[in-house]
């Protein structure tokens, strides 16, 4: 899947993002609920960063045994008469589950929220080959009605009002336009459900998978993801290389966090494991399993130094506390992962015109507070603008900086330019700040005021007080420190 | 071939991969035992989560109480297990006294299953729980010979019988019986195939963050606490 936007579309997307009045009472919403149900799970929660640390220590053991846990899993696999393909990219995964679709005769598909199969593209690449795909998850339902992207990796379709809603299934489904909730959830059930019985191909993903016993973990609220890996008589799951864990103690840790940290909830209403397809003496259930690993780019980012974000258990906590997130929304991200976690992991899956991201952020931290595997996310969106300024061109921006560095490495250096840079001031006829300053500077000064430099510098004042002695020493030192 | 390249890459990544480092400790943190009767506690957490549950004497008693709930929503026809894998006895002759129809159903995997439309006539399902969660709330159900997928999902409304004898406290002492019991293959050996952690009825706040029950999954569960 190609990222949809340039440089300049990021910024536009972010001014439309930020005057859309719909969108900014959703995100309030978003906010208000489920940060704050995150927050009071845990409050709730004895130790709970005793069990973050735990849960961290589980995923980066998973992380550096991935090659012995995942042919362990491939054989657990292989023996309940499962298949097992290991994609190395999105184009690999995407032909073997349109091959497996292919010799089975398949023409219609039903899914259950799956972010890996969004970031391979898999929709596209099965309806390209005319294939119908059908989400299941009902906000993800409705997105595939609206035509639209999933804007958060929890609650998809979090950026539409029930108006927008009503509107949809009105115009799509050709019910009268209603607010009832209850009335909407019940036309997507009823649609949803003829497709369940009728589908000849399931596709799921998995929010873990135990090397220990083969079996994969996935956990859901409405019931789709138990229909899709029941009913179809073929299965096909995706699963992220990096989603392997050692043991049931491990996936029993994981299953503490992952919901309170999600939404709220000590546990989902369903968490469906499976290993296989069906038995020959079930009377249900899949009588074919394939199970598509995924790298993708996760071992480059593994070599490159960032392995820790493949640590990541896809709670969506840390958009829910962003303030950039709450402010923009998730479209404005471009791709499937939005908010911290997808600042850190689009640029570094997709190499190509994401290098933005990374400075969509305040590096204030309250994505590190809320993740419950303890993601250092600030750190590594830090590493990775350190990377896109190292990358860019020359710019009047960074030979300023580099001036700067120059005479701020040099005392003598230093004393001097702040003698000029006074005079220089006056000249310029400064209060105590630039609020507006001329073309080069302006580029600058549209984001944030240039300071003026002060009549006379710290480090006179100091020695001066040192020397005048206590008599003088009250008062704030004017000019040493100048606003903003 | 794939596997091979994918596994080369991951090693060669992994060589050169700086990790925050981390000590695994033992034994892992575990969340609090409710206290006091696993019975109540269990019955506590499924009603907060909008389940409902009774408890009974016997298997006798629990017999009837499937009779009276499906009497009150008069359910002609019901979905379920194979009486020979529930803990009570005699229930298909007691329905098919009633005139209420029992299916226990197969679905083929092959291209002849056919319309399987029928799966919505059904109102209300009956299984068993091999295990239940007094912390969470939790069901724990297998699929495998005449324990059928569906019969926990396309119903609205689930009866699920649970023997007081199976309630545990918490999923991790749970697992620690059956490490210690040598019993994990029962559960996630090679005989099933899947296995369902159900708390409490279907949900989704996909719309506006706001809850709504029954989405696909059975919009109630109700739950008979069988005492010995």
């Amino acid at each position: 899947m190609k990222i949809r936007q340039s440089r300049s579309d990021f910024r536009q997307r972010v001014r439309a993002s930020l005057a859309d009045e719909n969108l900014r009472i959703s995100l309030q919403n978003l906010g208000r609920r489920m940060d704050k149900d995150r927050q009071q799970r845990w409050a709730e929660t004895q130790d709970i960063n005793a069990l973050r640390r735990q849960a961290q220590a589980v995923r980066l053991d998973g992380l550096r045994h991935l090659p012995e846990l995942l042919e362990t899993l491939e054989a657990k696999v292989l023996a309940r008469g499962g298949h097992v393909y290991w994609a190395e990219d999105a184009i690999a995964a995407n032909e073997y589950i349109l091959d497996v679709a292919h010799q089975h005769n398949v023409q219609r598909i039903v899914k259950s929220k799956s972010m890996t199969s969004e970031e391979i593209g898999l929709n596209r690449a099965l309806q390209d080959a005319g294939l119908e795909v059908l989400e299941t998850d009902l906000g993800e339902y409705i997105l595939q009605l609206a035509g639209q992207p999933p804007t958060h990796i929890v609650a998809p379709a979090v950026h539409l009002r029930i108006s927008d809603i009503a509107r949809l299934f009105h115009e799509k489904l050709g019910m009268p336009e209603t607010y009832d909730i209850e009335l909407l959830t019940a036309a997507a059930r009823s649609r949803l459900r003829r497709q369940f019985l009728r589908a000849e191909m399931g596709i799921t993903g998995a929010n873990f998978a135990v090397a220990e016993t083969g079996t994969l973990a996935m956990i859901t609220n409405e019931g789709n993801g138990r229909f899709v890996n029941s009913l179809p008589p073929l299965h096909v799951a995706i699963v992220g290389v990096e989603k392997v864990i050692r043991s049931l103690e491990d996936l029993l840790l994981l299953l503490q966090l992952l919901p309170r940290s999600a939404t709220g909830q000590t546990l989902t209403s369903y968490v469906s494991l499976y290993n296989g397809p069906a038995r020959p003496d079930d009377p249900d259930g899949p009588g074919e399993f394939h199970l598509v690993l995924l790298d993708n780019g996760r071992s480059r980012l593994l070599a490159d130094g960032y392995g820790e974000i493949l640590t990541c258990i896809r709670c969506g906590a840390c958009m829910n506390a962003c303030p950039v997130y709450q402010a923009i929304g998730g479209e404005a991200y471009g791709w499937v992962y939005p908010g911290p976690m997808g600042s850190v992991l689009t640029p570094l899956l997709q190499t190509e015109k994401a290098s933005e991201l990374p400075f969509a952020s305040t590096l204030c931290g309250a994505c590190r507070d809320a993740c419950p595997v303890m993601i250092d996310l600030p750190r590594l969106l830090l590493r990775l603008r350190s990377q896109a300024s190292e990358a860019q061109r020359l710019t009047l921006e960074r030979l300023g900086f580099h001036l700067w560095a120059n005479v701020a490495t040099d005392p003598g250096h230093f004393h001097r330019a702040q003698k000029w840079g006074h005079i220089a001031s006056l000249l310029l006829g400064l209060g105590k700040a630039l609020r507006r300053a001329p073309w080069p500077l302006s580029r600058w000064t549209q984001m944030r005021y240039f300071p003026s430099v002060a009549q006379e510098s710290f480090s006179h004042y100091w020695v001066r007080r040192q020397q005048n002695g206590r008599e003088q020493s009250t008062g704030n030192p004017e000019g040493t420190s100048s606003e903003n | 071939m794939s596997k091979e390249n994918v596994l080369n890459t991951l090693n060669a990544a992994l060589a050169k991969a700086s990790l925050p480092e981390a000590k695994r400790h033992q034994p892992l943190a575990v969340l609090p035992t409710p206290e006091g009767s696993y019975m109540a506690a269990f019955q506590q957490a499924l009603e907060a989560l909008g389940g409902t549950s009774q408890m009974v004497e016997n298997v006798v008693a629990a017999r009837l109480a499937v009779l009276a709930i499906l009497q009150r929503e008069k359910a002609k026809q019901v979905l379920g297990w194979d009486e020979k894998v529930m803990p009570v006895p005699g229930l298909q002759q007691a329905l098919a006294d009633l005139g209420i129809i029992y299916r226990v159903p197969t679905i083929t995997s092959g291209s002849g299953r056919g319309d399987i439309s029928w799966l919505n006539d059904y109102p209300v399902s009956l299984t068993s729980a091999g295990v239940g969660i007094a912390s969470t709330g939790t069901l724990i159900l297998r699929s495998g010979p005449g324990r059928p997928r569906v019969a926990s999902l396309v119903a609205p409304l689930h009866i699920v019988l649970l023997p007081a004898t199976d309630i545990w406290p918490t999923l991790e002492a749970w697992l620690g019986f059956l490490r210690a019991s040598g019993q994990v293959v029962d559960f996630f050996g090679d005989g099933v195939a899947q296995q369902i952690w159900i708390s409490g009825p279907s949900r989704t706040a996909d719309i506006e963050l706001m809850l709504t029950l029954g989405v696909h999954g059975p919009r109630r569960v109700h739950v008979i606490i069988i005492e010995t």
